[in-house]
C-alpha cells in the first residue's frame, strides 16, 4: 500500500508541476491579449479620426494633410493610403487577437483538467491511507 | 511635441481597461460572510492592489487631460492672434532662439491621431479635434471614478467581515477557556 501512495504522490507532484508551467504560460497569454486589446483600441480611434477627415480640399484649396511618423521624420502620406494601412492593422491585430484567446482557452482547459486529476488522485490518497490506518489496526487487534 | 505620443497610447489603453474594469464591477457578487478568514484577507489584498492600478490610471488620465487642456488654449491663443508674434523657440532644454509666427502662413496646426499618424488641422478643427479626446477622456475618468469607489467599498466590506471573524474566534476561545477553567 505505501508503494501505491508514494507512486500516487510522485504523480501529483508531476502534475503540479506542470499546472505550475501552464500558469505561467496563461498569465503571458493574458499579457500578450491585454496588450492586443490597448493596440487595436488605439488604431480604432486613429481609424475614427482619419474617417472624420474629408476627402475634398479645405478652404484654403488644399487637400487635408496626413503624415505618418518614421524615425524622426514625418513624411507626408495619401489620406486614402493612410485609411488603408489602418484598416490593415486593425485587422492583423483583430486576428492575432483571436489567435490568442483561443491559446488561452486552450490552456485554461487543460489546467482545468489537471486540477480535477490532482483532486482525484489525492481522494484516492486519502482513500489509500484511510485503508492502511484500517489494516494496521486489525493487525493490532489480532 | 514628445508628451502627447504617450498621451494616446495612455488613453487607447486605459479606454480598454476601464471597459473592462466597469464591466467587472458589475459582474462579481461574493458575500464576504461565506469566506474564511485566510480567504478574506487574500481577497482584501487582491481588492487593494486592484486599487493601487485603477488609481494610478486614474491620475494618468486626468494628467492627459491637463495636457489637451493646455494644447486648447494655446490653439486658441494662436488663432486669435492677427499678427505676427515674437516667439522663443527651444533648440535644446536649456537654449532657446527667437523667432518669428508669421500669422499670414501660420493657419494650421498638427495633431496627434496616434500610432505614429499625424494631421494637419486648422484651428477651429483643431480644437474640435481636442474637445473629442477630452470628451473621451471625461467619460472613461467618470466610468474609473466609479470602479474605484466600487472598490474601496469592496475592501470596506471585507474589513467588516474580517473584524466580525475575529471577534467571533476571540468569543469562541474565550468560551473554551472558561469551560476547560470550570471542568
Amino acid at each position: 500500500l505505501t508503494t501505491t501512495m508514494s507512486n500516487l504522490a510522485s504523480m501529483v507532484d508531476k502534475e503540479i508541476a506542470l499546472f505550475r508551467s501552464l500558469q505561467e504560460e496563461i498569465n503571458k497569454l493574458s499579457n500578450d491579449q491585454q496588450t492586443l486589446m490597448s493596440q487595436h483600441a488605439e488604431n480604432e480611434m486613429v481609424k475614427e479620426e482619419l474617417d472624420l477627415i474629408p476627402m475634398e480640399e479645405g478652404s484654403d484649396g488644399e487637400a487635408h494633410a496626413v503624415y505618418k511618423k518614421v524615425g524622426p521624420v514625418l513624411m507626408k502620406h495619401d489620406l486614402s493610403d493612410a485609411k488603408m494601412t489602418v484598416e490593415k492593422r486593425l485587422e492583423f491585430i483583430s486576428g492575432e487577437i483571436q489567435k490568442v484567446e483561443g491559446k488561452l482557452k486552450e490552456k485554461q482547459n487543460k489546467a482545468q483538467e489537471i486540477a480535477r486529476k490532482v483532486q482525484e488522485m489525492q481522494q484516492s490518497m486519502q482513500a489509500a491511507a484511510a485503508d492502511a490506518v484500517r489494516q494496521i489496526h486489525q493487525e493490532q487487534k489480532a | 511635441f514628445k508628451y502627447n505620443r504617450s498621451t494616446t497610447q495612455i488613453i487607447g489603453a486605459q479606454i480598454k481597461m476601464s471597459d473592462q474594469a466597469a464591466q467587472g464591477a458589475q459582474g462579481k457578487g461574493i458575500d464576504p460572510d461565506t469566506l474564511s478568514l485566510d480567504q478574506l484577507s487574500q481577497l482584501k489584498q487582491q481588492e487593494e492592489q486592484k486599487l493601487t492600478v485603477i488609481s494610478s490610471n486614474y491620475a494618468s488620465l486626468r494628467a492627459a487631460m491637463a495636457r489637451y487642456n493646455a494644447s486648447r488654449d494655446a490653439v486658441t491663443t494662436l488663432q486669435a492672434q492677427a499678427e505676427d508674434r515674437e516667439i522663443l523657440v527651444p533648440l535644446t532644454a536649456s537654449l532657446y532662439v527667437p523667432g518669428k509666427l508669421v500669422a499670414e502662413k501660420n493657419k494650421k496646426v498638427m495633431v496627434e491621431l496616434g500610432t505614429g499618424f499625424y494631421a494637419e488641422k486648422n484651428f477651429s478643427d483643431a480644437i474640435e479635434f481636442i474637445d473629442r479626446k477630452v470628451g473621451l477622456i471625461s467619460k472613461n475618468s467618470e466610468n474609473l471614478l466609479k470602479v474605484i469607489q466600487g472598490t474601496k467599498k469592496n475592501v470596506e466590506n471585507i474589513n467588516i467581515s474580517m473584524q466580525g471573524k475575529l471577534m467571533q474566534i476571540r468569543a469562541r476561545q474565550e468560551g473554551l477557556k472558561h469551560q476547560a477553567a470550570n471542568a
